[in-house]
Order: structure tokens, then sequence, then C-alpha cells
């Protein structure tokens, strides 16, 4: 990291902070809140730049390499949950102008289904905030050497500082800049790795070669329920993770209520729609050149630099000097059938390349086992370590500071959201109507600003004290899946079934919750489907409790 | 269907078409490089 990364780094993350806090630094309440008067561009980038963490940009190119394409079924789900959300969710938000989606509960139900809904948001969506903070942190401090109390301090007093000043309409200022660098970063980075590929190899060749290693692997339209990511878990769990994600958490929502009408919220959303897709592809792509790159440049044995250090200082130092000297053997193999490939394409020369990386794999394998044995409880997933460890050795000063700042930036319009939605949420949800429902405007945004601090310093604790989440882009999911179907479950009640009260709902949705956190620890489903169970649970559960409870005057807010 | 509500039938269907167009060019992709 050299001055010229440093001054990339410090600009755009200090300049579009204060830039944003200076803007909107006398946002009123409703502005200080949930945003307000915004068009579709800043409730696109400000929806999108909450939906990209750090995390996306350090796991996802890391899961191309290693896995292929395939995680991007995951998103499958999202142009449909974007639509649906349109059609369902807005006019209701946008009629009823409220604040949050858990008011809109009150509304349709009583109290305490809001609260319910809104705590479980809290809870969930607060413990991910440290994740948010964390996540990065810890990999690049590991990475770089910085500290990581430090990075954590300067990150998450960043993002408090200015959206406690400015609150939603800061956040969706400063998304607008921060997704641009985003996303302009992400291009360069596409463009130099393309071009830093060996003579005689382009992208197209470069597709060619990762497609005959198996990374090509963007569909899977079989049935496996084993298979993690297929068009099927896409289109059906995804589309449950997106629709709650989308349609109940403070986080997104918060985004697209201060449109200046339903017309902007909903192009907001579409956007996503339409985007959000080829922005992961890009992404992914990303990771596939990185891999095609180290076909020909020896990568790592396994990229956790730091860890592997302490392979290195362990008394099993000898076995990683044999596993290297297979590796570079290997990698040479490899090379040589990937050199052949680009020459000429044949079915032999294909499968030799496959056969040649599967070594590759298992070695890789084998690296990971050593550092379990050598450095018990350190992390053998150094997938999320590709990338970054790739942009710090191979791209040029200057550009180091802008994947850093991409990184970063993704970070911080994160947190950014899910800090304001969480001050949000207990100064309307809980404070105002528990606590203080004769409030003045003035004092909820003073009562916003103070548990947005909160929030923060909560978030900020978590990230400094939690030891190393195993997956992290996967913890975040779990996380939320625990929660999420049950809040969707309670709102699809509230849009669909008129006869069903608040009190079947409530009971229904505490039933839902612990069966969906006994399942969590209980059984080994996969936490994509979290989501769909917990919303079914609490539909049907709602549905007989009604019937227990007799029958309901139709009625209240659809 | 309130006035705001009109009218939207075209976009969302072209979110799904572009949805089913990415699909293909993957289905395309998958096939043509795996």
């Amino acid at each position: 990291v050299t001055v010229l990364d440093w001054l990339v780094l410090v600009f755009t993350i200090v300049g579009i902070a204060a830039y944003g806090t200076w803007q909107t630094r006398n946002s009123s309440a409703a502005g200080y809140l949930r945003g307000e008067s915004l068009r579709w561009p800043t409730i696109g980038l400000s929806i999108m730049a909450t939906q990209a963490s750090a995390i996306t940009f350090l796991s996802v190119p890391g899961q191309a390499y290693d896995d292929g394409m395939r995680f991007i079924q995951m998103y499958f789900g999202l142009p449909l949950a974007t639509i649906l959300v349109s059609v369902f969710f807005v006019p209701i938000y946008h009629r009823l102008k409220v604040f949050t989606a858990y008011e809109y509960l009150e509304r349709r139900f009583d109290v305490r289904v809001r609260v319910l809904a809104a705590t479980l948001f809290l809870i969930g969506r607060g413990l991910a905030a440290g994740i948010t903070i964390y996540a990065p942190a810890i990999l690049l401090s590991s990475v770089l050497g910085w500290s990581l109390y430090t990075l954590n301090a300067v990150l998450g007093g960043v993002v408090i500082v200015y959206t406690v000043t400015g609150g939603a309409a800061a956040v969706a200022q400063t998304q607008k800049q921060q997704m641009a660098v985003i996303l302009a970063g992400l291009a360069v980075a596409g463009v130099i790795i393309a071009a830093k590929l060996p003579d005689g190899v382009g992208v197209v060749d470069a597709a060619r070669l990762a497609g005959a290693a198996g990374r090509m692997n963007v569909v899977d339209f079989s049935f496996d329920p084993n298979s993690r990511y297929t068009f099927w878990s896409g289109i059906t769990g995804g589309l449950f993770l997106q629709l709650s994600y989308f349609g109940t958490d403070q986080s997104q929502v918060q985004r697209y209520l201060g449109g200046a009408s339903t017309r902007e919220s909903r192009l907001g959303l579409l956007f996503n729609g339409i985007l959000k897709i080829p922005m992961q592809f890009s992404i992914l792509f990303i990771g596939l050149l990185v891999f095609v790159f180290y076909l020909f440049e020896k990568p790592p044995v396994f990229f956790d630099q730091a860890t592997l250090q302490r392979v290195e200082a362990s008394e099993h130092r000898g076995e990683l000097q044999a596993l290297q000297a297979g590796w570079d053997e290997a990698f040479l193999e490899r090379k040589a059938r990937a050199q052949a490939l680009v020459d000429a394409d044949s079915d032999v020369n294909r499968a030799a390349l496959r056969t040649a990386d599967a070594r590759v794999s298992e070695l890789r394998g084998e690296a990971r086992a050593l550092v379990e044995r050598a450095v018990p409880g350190a992390s053998t997933k150094d997938g999320d370590f590709i990338f970054v460890s790739f942009v710090l050795a191979e791209l040029p000063s200057g550009i180091v500071g802008l994947l850093l700042a991409v990184i970063l930036l993704a970070s911080m319009s994160s947190t950014a959201s899910e800090l304001s939605s969480l001050g949000a949420t207990s100064a309307l949800d809980l404070y105002k109507r528990l606590v203080h429902p004769t409030a003045t405007d003035r004092h909820l945004r003073r009562a916003g600003q103070l548990l947005t601090v909160g929030w923060g310093l909560v978030a900020l604790s978590f990230a400094t004290f939690a030891s190393l989440v195993d997956n992290l882009i996967q913890a975040v999911n779990i996380l939320g899946s625990v929660f999420y179907g049950v809040i969707l479950g309670i709102f699809l009640v509230g849009f669909t079934l008129p006869r069903v009260g608040g009190t079947a709902t409530f009971v229904a949705a505490l039933l839902a919750e612990a069966v969906v956190v006994t399942l969590y620890f209980r059984s080994d489903i996969g936490f994509l489907w979290f989501n769909a169970i917990g919303c079914a649970l609490v539909i049907g559960l709602a549905v007989v409790a009604q019937l227990i409870l007799g029958r309901r005057p139709a009625g209240g807010e659809t | 269907v309130n006035d705001e509500d009109a009218g939207w039938g075209p976009l969302y269907a072209l979110v799904m078409a572009v949805f089913a167009v990415e699909v293909a060019l993957f289905a395309w992709l998958t096939w043509s490089l795996s």
C-alpha cells in the first residue's frame, strides 16, 4: 500500500462522508428517519449499496475461484421479489405514510405484532451490523497488518458520524457516491485483470479455460437437494429470502419509503431487479479472471498468508515444505495443460486441464488439513482472502487504494443503512410507541440520533470482540434467515388473510420462531430454507389459531 | 386498482424478460463452456 493508495483511500472515504454529512446536516425529522422526496436513481443505488457489503467483494470472487459461478443462482429470486414488493408492499406503505415497515403491522393487527416484528428485526439486524463491520475488518487487518481495533474504530466511527448527523437522508446521499466509486472500481479491476492475462489469452479464452476447469457452472437445473445452489433453490428459497429482505427488513424498506411517490420507490426497486444479477455476475466473473490469471502465475497454496506463516513456524514446517514441492509441480502441470488448451481447444485438452486442476484442488485441500493440524482453531477457509491478496500482490499503486476503498465503502454503505434503520425502528416502533407517544419531531430526531449512536456502539463492540465466524457470507445470511421468514409470514398474513387477527398472528409468530430456532440448532436443513419454513409456519399456524379463537369479522387495513 | 398502480404491467414483464434472457444466456454459457 503506497502513499498514492492512501490518498485515494482517504479521499474517497472521508470525502464522501464529509460531503454527505454537510449536505444533510439540517435534514428534517422525516428526512432523518426515512429519507424524503427521493428520486428513483438515488433509491436504486441506495438499495444496491445496502445489499452489497464488503463481504460481497471479499467472498464472492473467492467463491468463483474455488467453486465456480453457481453462487449467482442465490439471486435468481430477486427480480420477482422486487416486482412483488412493488405490487404489494410499496403501495400499502405509501398509502399509510408509514415510517417503518412494522408501523403497518399495528394498523393491520395490533401493537403487540408490531413490537414483536420490530424486536425480531432489531435483534437479527443488530447482530448482522456487527458482522458487516467485523468481517472485512478482520480480513483486512490480517492482510494489511493494520490493527483490527483501529480499523473498526475508524470505519465504524466515520459511519456513525454521518449516519447520526444526517440520518437516512445522509445515508442515501453518501450511497450514491459510494456506489459510483464501487462500480467504477469493479470496472477498472475487471479491465486490468483481463489485461494481465498472458499474451494470447483474451477474455473469451479465459471463459473457455474456466469452463474446462468446471468453473462455468452458472446454472444447474438438477433437482439434487444436496446441491446448495441450483436454479430451483434460487427461484424458491432465494425468492423468500429476497422477498423478506426487500419487503420487511427496515434496512431496505427505509431506502424506498423516502421515495417522492410510489413510482419512484418502484422504479428504484426494479432498477435492482434488472441490474443486480448482472452486477453479481461481473463480481463472480472477476473471480474467474483471477482464477485464470493464477493458471499462468503460481498462486499460494493457501491464501491466508498470516496463518500460513504460523504453519511455517510450527513443527509441521517439514510437511508444508513437502506440500509446496508437490504444489510447484502440480501448478506447472496445470499451466502446461492450460496453455495446451489455449493453443488447441479439444476434448482431450479440456479433460487434461480438468485432471490437472483436480490435482491442484486436492493439494489445496491438503493445505487446509495441514493448517487445521498445525494451527488448531485457525480458520481453514481461505477463500475470502483470494481477491484481496490478488489485489495487493498484482495490481498497480493507486488501483490498490481504489479497490481497498471499494471494499471499505461497501462495508460503510451497508453499515450505514443498518444503523440508520436500527435507530429509526427503535425510535419509532419502541420509544415513540411505548415510551413517549407525544414526542415532537425535534425530540424524535434527537432520540433517533442517540439510538443510532447506541446501535453503532453495539455493532462496534460486537465487531471488536467477536471471534472469526467460519464463513462470513453465510453467517450473515443465516442470521437473517432465522428471523426473516417469520417476519415475512406476519406481513403475508396481513396482506392476504383479512380474517386473521392480531392475537392469532402474534401466537403463530412466537411458535414459528421457536420452531425455526430449534431447527437451526437441531437439524441440518440448509439456511436458505428457514425463510420459506418460517413464513409458511406463521401463515399455517395463524390460520389454525384464528379457527381456534373463533371467527373474526373481516377488516383491517390491507 | 388505483391510478398509480395502472400501467406497470409492461415494466414488470420487462424485468422478468431480462431475467429470462439472463438465464438463457447463463444456460448457454454453462452448456457451451463446460
